[in-house]
């Protein structure tokens, strides 16, 4: 099973309903997936253990080894599906 | 929204305001005097603006959607501040853009990773560009209301 880490901010609010939206779209594909969540300042330390990243803010600190997918659309709702399309890819 | 508290009071129309500081301070005061939030949340949120901004580019009328830490909330709430003209603040995945506000929908969470009916209610308001423009460009505050309880509560 693959293992993404949203993170936002302060790790409570965005991060929350993008997690939200990725289960469902997993769900709904037959895609088994656990969904964690955290801080953007915890995602250094944080990644290695997961096999994608999603951000809605800007991830700035520092480099990870895992794919990392910028979630924004999920939140405005432009583009919402096509980024949705990019993150089953990364968990088919 | 089970649990959340939102009336009439926490929708502000806010005139004159010339920076997101000035307006995150007002609408944080308003949360602060009504007891919802505790007296560092103003602070918190501002700290937190700086560094992870919350200016959501839409593509028709954006929004911000503040929020701090749930060590600052007293009552899991919302406060919303309708901008009579439009307010730059710093884009959330692009911190250095500024883009102009019209609405901000302030969050205070009680609990982290909860509250998910309020968090896709609002998220679920910020993607009806029809309603948001309707709710910016009235002027009465008992309408903008009245709009706002109809779409998240």
């Amino acid at each position: 099973m693959k293992r993404v880490l949203v993170a936002c901010g302060n790790g409570i609010a965005t991060s929350t309903v993008v997690a939200t939206k990725i289960r469902e779209a997993c769900e709904n594909h037959g895609v088994p997936v656990t969904v964690s969540q955290c801080k953007l300042l915890e995602v250094e330390s944080k990644a290695d253990d997961f096999d994608l990243l999603v951000t809605t803010g800007k991830f700035t600190g520092g480099s990870v080894s895992v794919p990392v997918v910028g979630a924004i659309n999920l939140l405005t709702g432009i583009n919402e599906d096509a980024t949705l399309e990019e993150i089953l890819g990364y968990l088919k | 929204m089970e649990g959340i508290k939102f009336d009439s009071r926490q929708v502000l129309m806010l005139t004159g305001m010339e920076n997101d500081e000035q307006v995150l301070s007002a609408v944080a005061d308003a949360m602060c005097e009504m007891g919802l939030v505790k007296d560092t949340y103003k602070q918190a949120i501002l700290d937190r603006e700086k560094e992870f901004p919350t200016g959501l580019n839409t593509g028709g009328c954006n929004i911000a959607i503040p929020h701090a830490d749930v060590t600052h909330v007293n009552e899991a709430s919302i406060c919303v501040g309708i901008l009579e003209e439009p307010v730059m603040f710093h884009a959330m995945d692009e911190p250095d853009d500024l883009i102009p506000v019209k609405m901000v929908i302030m969050l205070a969470l009680k609990e982290a990773h909860s509250h998910l009916d309020m968090l896709q209610k609002v998220v679920e308001l910020i993607q009806d560009q029809a309603l948001v423009k309707q709710i910016v460009e009235t002027k009465e505050k008992d309408t903008v209301c009245q709009l706002l309880k109809e779409k998240l509560l």
